[in-house]
């Protein structure tokens, strides 16, 4: 009994976080639905086995792993393609607008246009950009969860923004091409 | 762009312009780059530039999990859920059966139990009765059993008076005796 509530509560609180995580990851909601399940029933079967108090950080690391290799197992990790799922990424570019460049440019830096930079960051970068800016995990945190040093995860999440801040600026190129 | 105005800046500044722009910074590096601001066009349209991504990236809006992903998983830990709480359950499934009727029925329960139970606890536990030839082979045993430890004690009595008393022990406190007059009678 005390173990179905205290499953009931974790699933309220982090599905969202750990589905997020794998939409990132996966670039495609369907496979990021089911790493969610899978890391939810992976909980389950563990809930008696790990502290409450890093419930939070076993869920995200699981979540981690499980993209990773899926990722792998499907040939796309090495790859790196940028394909994003229609429902996910709707086209983000008029090209129409009125030929004023800061119009234009603001219009380029949309929730999708920032989406599609974060996806094309590389998965070193991006995971810990994720965690940090999205999730709201502490560094140390986000270095359990990734199983590396707390200086890798600042410099990573520095490097990030700065590939980030070049990726918004490749687009806004290509748009006054 | 980027490129010239990381050249006219140094690396430490430009890092420490992306953490004050992500509201990362120490308070000491938010005056810095404040301070620097005012004075330096580049050091602003850097730091506001990257203040416009920081705000875009925190208004992303997360995605809600669908509830038929919840629904599927639990129909796959239903199973495991069932063992668990396998008395829970049979209860439960007796309200389902007689709903509207929750008190009289966890009282017939609660009587059927005590019943159970009352004729478990009942039932005289048998005696067992021992042949004749079992208790004389008990109590030859135990008379042996009572001998051996009767030997064990009386050995180790020997060998602690006559071992350790008379001849470790003695030896020391003569030992101390002989020093003692020694010193008493100044030889």
């Amino acid at each position: 009994m005390l173990s179905s509530a205290k499953f009931d509560f974790l699933i309220k609180k982090y599905k969202n976080k750990i589905f997020n995580y794998a939409v990132y990851m996966m670039k495609n909601q369907m496979d990021a639905e089911d790493v969610t399940q899978e890391v939810l029933i992976r909980t389950w079967q563990n809930i008696n086995r790990f502290n409450f108090n890093a419930a939070k950080a076993w869920m995200m690391r699981t979540t981690h792993n499980l993209c990773i290799d899926y990722l792998r197992r499907n040939n796309i990790y090495s790859k790196r393609e940028s394909y994003m799922d229609e429902d996910y990424n709707e086209s983000f570019t008029d090209r129409s607008i009125d030929g004023n460049p800061h119009k234009a440019a603001e219009l380029l830096i949309t929730e999708d246009g920032i989406k599609e930079a974060i996806n094309n960051l590389p998965e070193r970068l991006k995971s810990p950009f994720i965690l940090y800016e999205l999730q709201g995990f502490k560094y140390k945190e986000i270095g359990k969860i990734l199983d590396v040093p707390l200086n890798t995860v600042k410099v990573n999440i520095l490097r990030a923004r700065k590939q980030l801040q070049k990726e918004l600026k490749e687009y806004a190129r290509e748009y006054f091409k | 762009m980027q490129e010239n105005i990381s050249n006219k800046i140094d690396a430490k500044l430009f890092d420490k312009i992306i953490c004050v722009a992500y509201r990362d910074g120490s308070i000491i590096d938010k005056i810095i780059i404040a301070w620097k601001a005012a004075g330096d066009d580049n050091v602003k349209n850097l730091l506001e530039e990257y203040r416009t991504t920081f705000n875009k990236v925190r208004k992303l809006k997360q995605v809600d999990l669908s509830d038929y992903v919840i629904d599927k998983m639990e129909e796959k830990i239903s199973l495991q859920k069932s063992e668990d709480n396998f008395f829970g359950n049979i209860t439960l499934s007796l309200f389902k059966l007689f709903p509207g009727k929750a008190v009289p029925v966890a009282a017939a329960g609660i009587v059927i139990l005590a019943f159970v139970s009352f004729l478990i606890f009942r039932q005289p536990v048998s005696a067992h009765k021992y042949t004749k030839t079992e208790i004389e082979l008990a109590e030859y045993q135990l008379k042996q059993s009572f001998a051996i430890v009767g030997k064990v004690f009386t050995k180790a009595e020997k060998s602690f008076s006559q071992d350790i008393l008379n001849k470790q022990l003695n030896r020391t406190l003569n030992k101390g005796y002989y020093l003692v007059n020694n010193i008493l009678t100044g030889g």
